[in-house]
């Protein structure tokens, strides 16, 4: 081996140990991205329909069946949040049977579709907003159902049936609605 | 790291010997000059008076015109670099110690200087690298841009060296772990994150451009696109309108859709690699494409029941 051969391996020896040092791998987040923007949507369809007189009383109670992820996200961003008056409570929904007295929006997750009939009978008399993602909830009687656009989260709304319950929808979400029944 | 040492003494000499072995060559001046420098007790007065005998012989007609008078300034700048400026990287003697040996490399018509100048370029080139290195231990609000200027000037001057070296793997490395320190330093400084992360975004563009099938360079690049995105939506907050709320959809979808390629391309190369399968089952489920997202948490929970990757 020549001094220049010598010496390049030295560089090598010398120099590389320190690059690889540093390699690493850059840590994934593992927010729920899906479930952040429902979260958002849920609370904005507070600010944007209007309930009876009745109910606006009390805490504003959201409840969310099927997808413990959005309902975390809701607690730790939104619960305590005021609407109106009123101030944002978040249940979580296990059953029909635990379904409060009074509860303003209810989420169906996706996974519970073929407990949809039951939700919706559970709920019918009670002027309580069904939002789902799951395809035909809206002939099932859901007032808004999540639907992806392009890769994006939207929405699409039941008018007809939503004044049916009682509750009314600002111009401004049908506005923004893809889709208005 | 003893080792390391001992092998960065053993350079030393060998490039010392390399220098001396042809003060034989040097004109009357030049030898004044060198020695100067040939003390066993060498100082930093002895290297001044070096450096100004060696700018006087520099001014003689036949003197100047020797490739041995330029390799001696070379060897006295190097030494005020490294003994006076303490290897300073912003030492201006350092950049006069290589354009000397510039010099003489043009004015060695015979090549008798070649192997010195070799090493000395070499020697000079190497201390940039290691600035390089340095700096990407230790970016801050005003070097972040450096480390690649260092770096770049190691790489020309070695290539004066070693014309037909391959720097693939070196390039790979270098801008691989500057993607990686920018990032975390990125992440340590959350106010200025929209300028650090397009940096480190560049930094592994090159590193994949260099070599495609770089699987660590591919990863991270995935991963700093996917969490710009998730950035976004973790910024949703009550305040934000349903109108935002679609046109920050909007921008994430870009940052997934260029996280995907490069995250596919990890999972092609590192098919049982958790991470990757992770990664696209997020990516997936991010652009809202829950089958995709399902397929590969299917073929990880596939691997992780025959015993292929590990659970945790």
């Amino acid at each position: 081996m020549t001094i220049k051969a010598i010496f390049l391996s030295g560089i090598l020896c010398l120099l590389l140990p320190v690059l690889m040092q540093a390699q690493g791998k850059i840590g994934l987040d593992d927010t729920d991205t899906q479930a952040s923007v429902k979260a958002s949507y849920l609370f904005q369809f507070s600010k944007y329909t209007d309930w009876p007189d009745a109910t606006k009383q009390g805490n504003f109670v959201i409840g969310v069946a099927g997808n413990t992820s959005l309902y975390n996200i809701l607690v730790n961003k939104y619960a305590n949040k005021a609407i109106g008056s009123q101030l944002l409570q978040i249940v979580e929904i296990k059953e029909t049977g635990s379904i409060p007295e009074i509860i303003h929006i209810l989420y169906i997750n996706e996974e519970l579709s073929n407990d949809l009939p039951k939700y919706i009978k559970a709920l019918r008399k009670k002027p309580s907003l069904v939002v789902t993602e799951i395809v035909g909830a809206m002939d099932q009687g859901a007032h808004i159902n999540f639907l992806q656009l392009d890769g994006i989260i939207r929405f699409e709304i039941n008018d007809t049936k939503s004044q049916e319950s009682g509750v009314s929808f600002s111009d401004k979400l049908k506005g923004w609605a893809i889709k208005l029944k | 790291m003893t080792r390391y040492i001992n092998i960065a003494i053993v350079i030393c000499l060998i490039i010392l010997s390399g220098f001396k072995v042809q003060a034989q060559e040097a004109g009357p001046l030049t030898q004044k000059a060198l020695k100067s420098m040939d003390s066993e007790d060498l100082n930093s007065g002895d290297i001044m008076r070096a450096r100004d005998q060696i700018l006087i012989a520099l001014k003689d007609e036949i003197e100047s015109n020797a490739a041995f008078t330029w390799h001696a300034k070379g060897f006295i700048y190097k030494d005020i670099y490294k003994k006076i400026d303490k290897e300073s990287r912003y030492s201006e003697n350092r950049e006069i110690a290589v354009d000397a040996i510039l010099r003489s490399m043009e004015l060695d018509d015979t090549g008798y200087l070649s192997e010195a100048n070799t090493k000395a370029m070499i020697f000079l080139s190497l201390s940039y690298f290691n600035d390089a290195v340095e700096l990407l231990n230790n970016l801050n609000e005003e070097n972040y841009e450096e480390p690649l200027k260092f770096y770049k000037r190691h790489r020309q001057l070695f290539q004066l060296c070693e014309s037909d070296f391959d720097f693939r793997e070196r390039d790979t490395e270098f801008y691989s772990n500057y993607g990686y320190q920018m990032k975390l330093f990125s992440d340590r400084s959350p106010s200025l994150k929209n300028i650090l992360d397009p940096v480190a975004i560049a930094q592994y563009e090159q590193a994949v451009y260099i070599t495609p099938a770089d699987t660590a360079s591919n990863y991270n690049l995935a991963v700093i696109h996917y969490n710009r995105g998730v950035q976004k939506i973790r910024a949703i907050n009550h305040q934000t309108e349903i109108f935002e709320l679609i046109m920050i959809q909007e921008e994430c979808l870009k940052d997934f859709k260029l996280a995907l390629p490069y995250m596919i391309k990890t999972n092609e190369l590192e098919p049982k690699d958790k991470d990757a399968l992770l990664g696209l089952m997020a990516i997936y489920k991010a652009l809202n494409n829950d089958a995709e997202s399902d397929k590969y948490r299917l073929e990880l929970e596939r691997l992780i029941k025959s015993g292929e990757i590990r659970k945790k």
